[in-house]
């Protein structure tokens, strides 16, 4: 399981350049929304490894405020632009 | 080792291989409606896959029915969370839905993306 949390962290560190470099706000939201699923995925492997099993009560929170999130940013920037 | 823990290793390593090709999609396409068809794949395909694969290795106790919350919540919430983000976008109007035509709420013209600025 150490294996697999090594190349998630990759791929989400990867997959960070385009939260850092997105043209438009979008672009950012995407990349956030990825890297939250990959750190979940992250917690649930953990919880194996370490034979604990509140990091999956963690996941699940964590997921339920990051949908939260994720809504509150696209109701906020959903509006039209005045012309 | 056992034959269940091996199609659950087999589950695991499909995911991480699915999450990896679809982060360098994210990387590599051009336009947001794109990267986000990329990015739905790390969010159902790979999630779902490692999940299910870690279901297959507890058998049946209270972690199996943690894990299975989790999947059904990662299949029910992301696409909704992809579809709002869409949706911004192009109430926003910053990018175009359609190479050819252009915001719909503008005017109807066609616009060549061959053409050279």
């Amino acid at each position: 399981m150490n294996a697999f949390i090594y190349i998630l962290i990759g791929v989400s560190i990867f997959s960070a350049y385009r939260l850092l470099v997105g043209p438009t706000i979008q672009d950012r939201l995407v990349s956030l929304n990825s890297i939250s699923v990959i750190f979940i995925i992250i917690l649930a492997l953990y919880s194996l490894e370490s034979k604990n099993v509140f990091f999956l009560d963690i996941a699940i929170s964590f997921l339920l405020l990051d949908f939260v999130g994720m809504i509150a940013y696209t109701k906020y920037l959903g509006h039209e632009e005045d012309k | 080792m056992d034959i269940i823990e091996i199609i659950s290793y087999l589950f695991i390593s499909i995911g991480c291989l699915i999450m990896a090709i679809a982060s360098l999609g994210l990387y590599r396409f051009p336009d947001v409606y794109m990267r986000l068809h990329a990015s739905a794949k790390i969010n159902t395909g790979g999630a779902m896959n490692i999940l299910f694969g870690l279901m297959l290795r507890f058998g049946f106790q209270l972690v199996t029915i943690k894990f299975f919350v989790l999947l059904l919540l990662i299949f029910i919430l992301t696409p909704v969370v992809s579809h709002a983000i869409s949706r911004s976008a192009h109430l926003q109007g910053k990018t175009e839905l359609i190479p050819f035509i252009s915001h719909p709420k503008k005017k109807f013209t066609f616009n060549n993306p061959w053409e050279k600025k």
